[in-house]
């Protein structure tokens, strides 16, 4: 049983309902992500002293670079969904039942609707995607790191213990 | 074109020559082709991969989230399928250590089987689903696992969109990321899939003499217990198909190959909307995978029996695989302490090989 899961068995059957699931699910997962970003910073912190070679910066700013790119894609498609709502508003004629006119009132509301649900869910996913990337490469290279220090001879001292073999790479 | 009668019937068993068969698939059937391919790989000569990732990619960083389930998730949302850069793309050195511990603890043929194998990787240069970063890494991944430089055959020049690539003027413009994900090109690509795993092969043909079947795919589930049956952990259809050419029927030797759909691409997808069954618009596409991508034509011809497995949308609180993909990050296991999506064992790798091994192969 996971740390989560005995602590959703912990709690009184009574509040086991459906929305208390759910939102212990959101709380799950929003800690999840509070974690994950505290521990991506502490490990950093912790690292990249260590790391600031020329290849990790390059790579750091090419991370930076691939998130800034995807936030200008996603404004782009904004701009895009937000053009072609105004373009089909533009060219709606009357109707000719009261229903009718409702219907094509409701589209526009709706599609908006979508619009700003999608860019909003892009964006957590966005988020998610940045922290998890960015844990998996900082873990990538604090092991490398660990696995050089190991694996680097100790000049002019002589030992009898066998040293123990480098780890290939993390993940 | 072809068409199916109302018939369902079971899966016949036919001359295939063991050892031969093949595989193929898109996107999640890719994902799914490598892990039939190495939990299998006695009975493969080759696989086709159109963006596809390494073998259990869904686990390549643990630490991604403290639930196991979670990590599996991320890790292949955003590391196998969107890697930021190719540094957070999935490490193809670990995934290949983890196939030969998985070959050693017995749950997948050895590893050693797949060093004659022929293998086609492709990935479209336009692709915004599974990015070619991480499709390199499969190259990567079966490099290290001893298939030969000259048996692989890794594209990735064609500006496609995610897609498996006809040269049907219906199906959707190359560089598109769209359902159903058929994509007009210049080539036919299941058939350079065939070509480069089977060696030189006979045109296709013009006007095929053969059948397509309708089989009832629950028979090869039987062995589910009920808590699985309940919970849909197999999210397979009611029925897949087979193309059974003429000569084949007749009784002349043959080949086994299986194409595997993607993810929404499978005969009876329904979009989910808004978190329902949007079974009011379902997609006018049903079963285009099986007719129109160009493998019975050149089955006809070279006697290769197609056979095609079907997935389909599951998402009941147990299940999550609302777009009818092939399990390659764990849905379809009961634990997710202890995955099994991807060995012998694992519910679809299961059901097919049944079915492999009931037509002979």
């Amino acid at each position: 049983m996971s740390f989560y899961e005995s602590i959703t068995a912990a709690v009184p059957p009574a509040f086991q309902n459906p929305v208390t699931q759910r939102l212990d699910s959101l709380g799950q997962l929003c800690s999840q992500s509070v974690s994950r970003q505290w521990n991506n910073g502490l490990t950093a912190a912790a690292a990249l002293p260590s790391l600031a070679t020329p290849d990790t910066l390059y790579e750091a700013w090419a991370l930076q670079l691939a998130v800034w790119q995807r936030l200008q894609k996603q404004g782009e498609q904004w701009w895009n969904g937000l053009a072609a709502i105004g373009a089909e508003r533009g060219e709606l004629r009357r109707a000719n039942t009261l229903s009718k006119f409702f219907e094509q009132e409701y589209n526009l509301y709706a599609q908006f609707g979508e619009l700003v649900s999608g860019q909003f869910t892009n964006l957590l996913e966005l988020m998610d995607n940045i922290q998890v990337d960015y844990g998996y490469w900082i873990a990538q290279k604090v092991h490398a790191a660990h696995a050089a220090t190991e694996a680097r001879p100790h000049d002019g001292v002589s030992s009898t213990r066998t040293r123990k073999p480098a780890v290939e790479n993390a993940a | 074109m072809f068409a199916t009668d109302s018939k369902v019937v079971q899966l016949g068993k036919y001359n295939v020559q063991q050892g031969q068969s093949s595989v193929s698939g898109l996107s999640s059937g890719a994902f799914m082709t490598v892990q039939l391919h190495l939990a299998h790989s006695a009975s493969f000569v080759g696989a086709g991969i159109i963006a596809g990732g390494p073998f259990r990619c869904a686990e390549t960083f643990p630490g991604a989230a403290p639930v196991a389930e979670d990590a599996f998730i991320q890790n292949s949302l955003y590391i196998c399928l969107n890697p930021l850069v190719p540094q957070t793309a999935p490490n193809a050195e670990h995934l290949a250590r983890l196939a030969r511990q998985t070959a050693a603890a017995g749950e997948i043929d050895p590893v050693e089987h797949l060093a004659d194998d022929r293998v086609y990787i492709f990935t479209g240069s336009k692709d915004e689903v599974v990015f070619s970063d991480t499709v390199a890494r499969t190259k990567r991944f079966y490099e290290l696992l001893g298939i030969k430089a000259e048996h692989i055959d890794y594209d990735d020049t064609v500006p496609a969109g995610h897609s498996i690539i006809t040269r049907n003027p219906e199906d959707s413009p190359l560089g598109t990321n769209q359902p159903p994900y058929i994509n007009q090109g210049d080539f036919i690509q299941s058939h350079r899939v065939l070509g480069h795993i089977h060696g030189k092969l006979n045109p296709p043909s013009e006007r095929p003499s053969g059948r397509l079947v309708r089989f009832d795919q629950r028979e090869f589930l039987d062995f589910l217990d009920d808590d699985d049956k309940n919970a849909r952990r197999d999210s397979m259809s009611d029925y897949g198909y087979a193309y059974i050419p003429k000569a084949v029927e007749d009784g002349e030797p043959a080949r086994v190959h299986i194409a595997l759909h993607g993810c929404k691409q499978g005969y009876n997808y329904v979009e989910y909307t808004n978190g329902r069954r949007d079974t009011q618009n379902a997609p006018p596409y049903g079963n285009r995978y099986v007719t129109t991508t160009g493998y019975n034509e050149l089955a006809d011809s070279n006697n290769f029996i197609i056979l095609y497995p079907q997935a389909e949308g599951t998402d009941n609180g147990y299940t999550q695989n609302p777009e009818g993909c092939w399990d390659w990050w764990g849905y379809s296991s009961a634990n997710a302490q202890r995955p099994d999506y991807y060995s012998r064992n694992a519910i679809q790798i299961r059901a097919i090989h049944d079915m492999l091994k009931r037509l002979g192969g």
